[in-house]
């Protein structure tokens, strides 16, 4: 089976396995708490209801007023600080519903508005936090020199440390100013943050809702906006660092199927034919000889004898080892080589972009695959 | 101004504008009902608290008991099917927040569950959307085929377009079935299946929570589930078709940059002397435009044997996606520059353009024209 297929289908299963497990454990950890929750807030009701006197009737009315008024009791939700807020849980979908538009015009205009600004959000947030990471890695590597260190490259794993511990660190400063402005626990605010920040959201916790912060406390408004667009920033940083690659891997497989595709159809007219057949016979050994014949009058054909010939043997290998046996090799690149070749254009399919070639033997291996 | 650093700063003050006009027009909308219904609200309370002669305090208390109970009265949250709802709600960000972890343990786990979930059921879903779009763009392909139509090849624009009819199907089946099962109006129903599927989750409206269908209804509960999952599918495959190689353009900058720093130091190295590093440099350009050049040319061949259109990633830009189809043939006609005989029409003198090599991909190609590595169109 394809690889793109074979990836999807398992990562299916593990999402479902995921969701049952989890299923599990949350049952598990909750719901005995649920149980005893409910009879004790149930008994709380009757014995309030008896105190004081109230029908049936009228306590279900007194339950849809205290409903009704509970977005209220937070304070003016859509003054312009409270829609400004309700805005930006919108568009970077954390959607609390500590507030949620009442009238029908608020909701169409809320889905209009979430249709355009949720892409712009998400495209804003990968760009900066690229940006973000491409100067963190110039500062890493500056460090790296002054400390003397004999190598300055900055590695992936410097990286993703580093990005681990700032989210972190987002996390932590959160918490902190959180439980002492909200009078949370610190592991409260921290729970806030974590939900807010990953965008899920809740609402259980929602900051700006006690003693009319929104409408009283300009100062702490900001700190709260600003906390929650840059915490964003922070993790959608480490995402770009750690996840956008895999979100375009079954693209990219594709498209170098597609070309491999090409390449095949493509090599039918070219000289490269005779070397094809007679490498058919050869074993991988063939490889190497073709390999060899790059720097003189074959060029380009030595190139694509390499390829084609891994091609031709795509029906004896079985996938998996022909796709491991696909490495494109560009050796010995020189001007001269380029004016009379032909390359296949597997070269930029590899992996995004054109590979500093030098004057060494460079090995372009296709990305491990996951 | 570096290309990255110019559409990362126009893209936050494009967001900041979006927001203070999206604030501007929320606050327009539902400020004034808003306040009257708050006053409307607080009368009633009024009323109902000098009807029983409750003091503020007692009202607290009742007040409290009750916003505590609201959870429990929309059935039982933490069995498993509840759990299971609640587990789809934290791995795909919705979080309508309809149920919430009461035990610190579970609000511990719940932060180590999203931690692993959130990027796995990203992944999956764009892979999923990815498949999805590669067998529409076929099905597509062999329907053209059938239909006899002359240029088989897919656009950008069908696929986007068939994208947008499914996304709206499925919220348009979504409000239907709700708004039977829910007893919803079709636009409150449409609305929640909209904000369910962008994952923004506000929990103002939440399925199955009424007449403990959690517990008493298995099939609709697996109707909900599903139509969740797929309904993120659809949205996801919209998204990975058109956001995504947006999100990867700042990194494609990044790295062609690189390379072509790369290239000119090495260049600088080889040439040496002053007087040498100028044509070198030319020279860097020269060979990196006609390396492009064969890759788009050999690129341009192999597209008009292919069957049908590479997929997805990075057209040079979405308008001209259409009109590069043509090109091929276009170019096959062409006096001035002759076909070879595999088809290709590369001429060794003269540096064809514009690939920007690193977009991997589809790239226009402009003949005729000596442009130096132009960069994708910015955004």
């Amino acid at each position: 089976m394809k690889r793109q297929n074979v990836r999807t289908l398992s990562l299916i299963i593990c999402t479902f396995t995921y969701l049952l497990v989890g299923a599990a454990v949350f049952d598990a950890l909750e719901s005995d708490f649920e149980m005893r929750e409910k009879e004790q807030l149930e008994a709380e009701e009757k014995r309030l209801q008896g105190k004081y006197n109230i029908s049936e009737d009228d306590y279900r009315k007194l339950e849809t007023i205290i409903m009704e008024a509970e977005p209220h009791r937070a304070g003016v939700q859509w003054k312009f600080a409270g829609s400004f807020y309700f805005a930006i849980t919108v568009i970077t979908t954390i959607g609390y519903g500590h507030a949620a538009p009442g009238t029908d015009a608020g909701k169409a205009f809320c889905m209009f508005y979430a249709v355009l600004g949720i892409p712009l959000t998400l495209v804003m947030f990968q760009s900066l936090g690229e940006r973000m990471n491409t100067f963190v890695k110039s500062l890493l590597k500056r460090i790296k020199k002054c400390c003397g260190m004999r190598i300055t490259d900055v590695s992936m794993e410097n990286m993703v440390t580093v990005g681990f511990f700032s989210c972190i660190g987002t996390l932590c400063i959160g918490a902190a100013a959180f439980s002492h402005y909200e009078d949370w626990s610190f592991f409260q605010s921290y729970y806030y943050c974590f939900i807010t920040l990953t965008t899920i959201g809740f609402g259980d916790f929602v900051a700006l809702q006690k003693n009319r912060a929104l409408q009283r406390r300009p100062l702490y408004v900001a700190f709260s906006f600003m906390y929650i667009l840059v915490g964003l920033t922070v993790i959608g940083a480490f995402l770009n660092l750690v996840v956008l690659r895999f979100l375009t891997m079954n693209s990219e497989d594709e498209r170098r199927d597609a070309e491999e595709r090409a390449s095949l159809a493509g090599n039918r007219n070219s000289m490269i034919i005779h070397i094809q057949e007679e490498t058919l016979g050869r074993g991988g050994g063939a490889r190497r000889s073709c390999g060899g014949g790059m720097g003189g009058g074959i060029g380009g054909g030595g190139m694509g004898c390499a390829f084609s010939h891994q091609n031709s043997f795509s029906s004896q290998l079985n996938p998996h080892q022909y796709f491991h046996s696909v490495s494109y090799r560009i050796e010995e690149i020189s001007p001269s080589t380029l004016k009379n070749s032909f390359f296949p254009s597997p070269i930029s399919s590899v992996s995004p972009g054109l590979h500093s070639f030098t004057d060494n033997h460079r090995l372009m291996k296709r990305r491990k695959s996951i | 101004m570096k290309r990255q650093n110019v559409r990362t700063l126009s893209l936050i003050i494009c967001t900041f504008t979006y927001l203070l006009v999206g604030a501007a027009v929320f606050d327009a909308l539902e400020s004034k009902k808003e306040k009257t219904q708050k006053k409307k609200v607080y009368d009633r309370k009024q009323e109902l608290m000098n009807t029983y002669n409750l003091s503020q305090f007692n009202f607290d208390e009742l007040e409290r008991v009750v916003l505590q109970l609201k959870p429990h009265k929309a059935g039982v949250q933490w069995k498993f099917a509840g759990s299971f709802y609640f587990a789809i709600t934290v791995i795909t960000t919705i979080g309508y927040g309809h149920a919430a972890p009461s035990t610190d343990g579970g609000k511990v786990f719940c932060m180590l569950y999203a931690l692993l979930g959130i990027p796995l059921t990203l992944v999956m879903f764009q892979s999923l959307g990815e498949r999805i779009n590669t067998l529409v763009r076929y099905l597509l392909h062999r329907l053209k085929k059938c239909l006899g139509m002359r240029r088989t090849e897919v656009s950008m624009v069908n696929m986007v377009a068939i994208g947008f009819i499914s996304c709206m199907s499925t919220l348009c089946i979504g409000a239907l079935s709700f708004s039977f099962f829910e007893g919803w109006s079709f636009f409150h129903a449409y609305y929640y299946c909209f904000i369910t599927l962008t994952t923004i989750g506000f929990g103002d409206y939440v399925a199955l929570q009424k007449d403990h269908a959690l517990q008493t209804n298995p099939k609709y509960v697996a109707f909900c589930f599903i139509y969740i999952l797929t309904g993120l599918t659809v949205i996801g495959a919209f998204l990975n078709l058109v956001v995504l190689r947006f999100m990867t353009m700042n990194s494609e900058d990044e790295k062609r940059d690189a390379e072509q720093r790369a290239l000119l130091s090495r260049n600088g190295q080889a040439g040496g002397g002053v007087g040498g590093a100028g044509r070198g440099l030319r020279n860097v350009y020269a060979e990196v435009l006609h390396f492009q050049s064969m890759c788009s040319c050999l690129w341009y061949k192999s597209r008009e044997k292919l069957q049908y259109s590479i997929p997805m990633i990075i057209p040079r830009d979405l308008s001209t996606s259409d009109t590069y189809m043509e090109q091929g043939e276009a170019f096959s006609s062409d006096p001035l520059h002759p076909l070879h005989s595999n088809g290709c029409i590369c001429s060794m003198h003269h540096p064809h353009s514009a690939i920007s090599s690193v977009s991997t991909g589809l790239h226009s190609l402009t003949p005729y024209r000596l442009r130096h590595s132009k960069r994708r169109s910015s955004i």
